[in-house]
């Protein structure tokens, strides 16, 4: 605002000033990598994310909308990952204990992995459920919608895998986490 | 960026050459903060925005071998940027460009009251987007006139005649006097 004339410009210049910040979203960074991995102008390489995992490799996975995922859940549809390595499904649940309210750090956390090359892939879950059981569908039971959200991840070893579990905010807030290594089909 | 860290076009030599995606990280931390503030004034849409930058960088990065340093890297990207807001502005239904908005009430932003962000924001998602692209890009990003010229593709003196019809035009919408003439 420096070559323009005095109060007028003040005062749009405080206009200007009293427009509210804007952040960049925090899974912003994660979904650019995702496609620049794919389109093959990045490629991943083994690095360290924490002083202990060496290598970890976290491949991205998607699911068809509106996959319904239970204690029992049907089979995730797998897609081409740009890894490997076996894969985890983390299954992040409510209840009593923390929530998985917090999106913006899970974000956060998803998008760190990224930021090193690697691919993460989660959703949060709606309260909402139905249960499929004997061909009948039904409104689920408060005790089958604890699962608040899930990531799908690749490493190299179930250790590191675990690791990466217990990285996640909802597990360093004492949510609970249960781990499946996903069979390869 | 620590004395440690290498410049914008080493990172984009790097990308170019190995794919490197640490080196894609650093370029997203210094520049994509711009370029989302950007994309949301220009397109007053969160989901655009985001449409946008995601754009800007991937035709970026699948342009990184074409980079010849010449331009800043940031004038560079904000140039790719611009270009994809444009595109995705002309995908929406037809605006009046040059239609003078009333935004606010007459006399509602009086010389003892300052501008509201709120008036500032409608006024911005209303100026046609010539003169709002380098009000946006100078007078909020704190671009340079030969910066702005860069990124849209006009001369310098193109951008400052700009600059003064968008403020000109900001006044009027925001009922402003208009106590001098420009430049």
């Amino acid at each position: 605002m420096n070559d323009d004339k005095p109060e007028s410009l003040d005062r749009l210049a405080q206009g200007f000033a009293r427009l509210p910040n804007v952040d960049v979203p925090p899974g912003l960074e994660g979904r650019i990598l995702h496609s620049l991995l794919n389109a093959g102008v990045l490629r991943r390489t083994p690095h360290r994310v924490w002083p202990r995992l060496v290598g970890l490799g976290v491949a991205l996975v998607l699911f068809g909308a509106g996959l319904g995922i239970g204690a029992q859940f049907a089979r995730p549809r797998r897609i081409a990952t740009t890894t490997r390595e076996p894969q985890y499904l983390l299954l992040l649940y409510s209840g009593a204990g923390p929530q998985v309210e917090d999106v913006a750090a899970h974000r956060h956390w998803a998008s760190d992995l990224a930021a090193h090359g690697h691919a993460i892939y989660g959703e949060r879950l709606d309260a909402f459920a139905t249960r499929i059981e004997h061909g009948v569908s039904t409104t689920a039971a408060p005790a089958d919608t604890l699962l608040a959200g899930f990531f799908i991840v690749s490493a190299p070893s179930a250790n590191v895998a675990e690791t990466i579990a217990a990285s996640s905010p909802h597990a360093r807030h004492g949510g609970r986490v249960v781990m499946y290594r996903i069979r390869p089909t | 960026m620590t004395p440690a860290e290498p410049d914008d076009r080493s990172l984009i030599a790097t990308i170019a050459k190995t794919g490197d995606p640490r080196a894609f990280h650093l370029l997203y931390q210094r520049h994509s903060g711009v370029l989302f503030a950007m994309a949301a004034r220009l397109l007053d849409d969160r989901s655009d925005a985001e449409d946008a930058v995601h754009d800007t960088w991937l035709r970026a990065m699948q342009a990184s071998g074409r980079f010849h340093g010449a331009a800043m890297v940031r004038t560079w990207l904000v140039g790719i940027l611009i270009n994809r807001v444009r595109e995705l502005r002309r995908a929406r239904p037809l605006e009046c460009l040059d239609a003078m908005p009333d935004l606010a009430e007459p006399g509602a932003v009086t010389p003892d009251r300052a501008l509201e962000a709120i008036d500032v924001s409608r006024a911005l998602a209303e100026m046609p987007e010539r003169y709002r692209e380098v009000v946006v890009l100078h007078d909020i990003q704190g671009f340079t006139h030969d910066e702005v010229a860069a990124a849209l593709g006009i001369a310098p003196g193109t951008s400052r005649s700009q600059l003064v019809r968008g403020r000109e035009w900001l006044r009027r919408a925001l009922h402003v006097p208009l106590e001098t003439t420009d430049e």
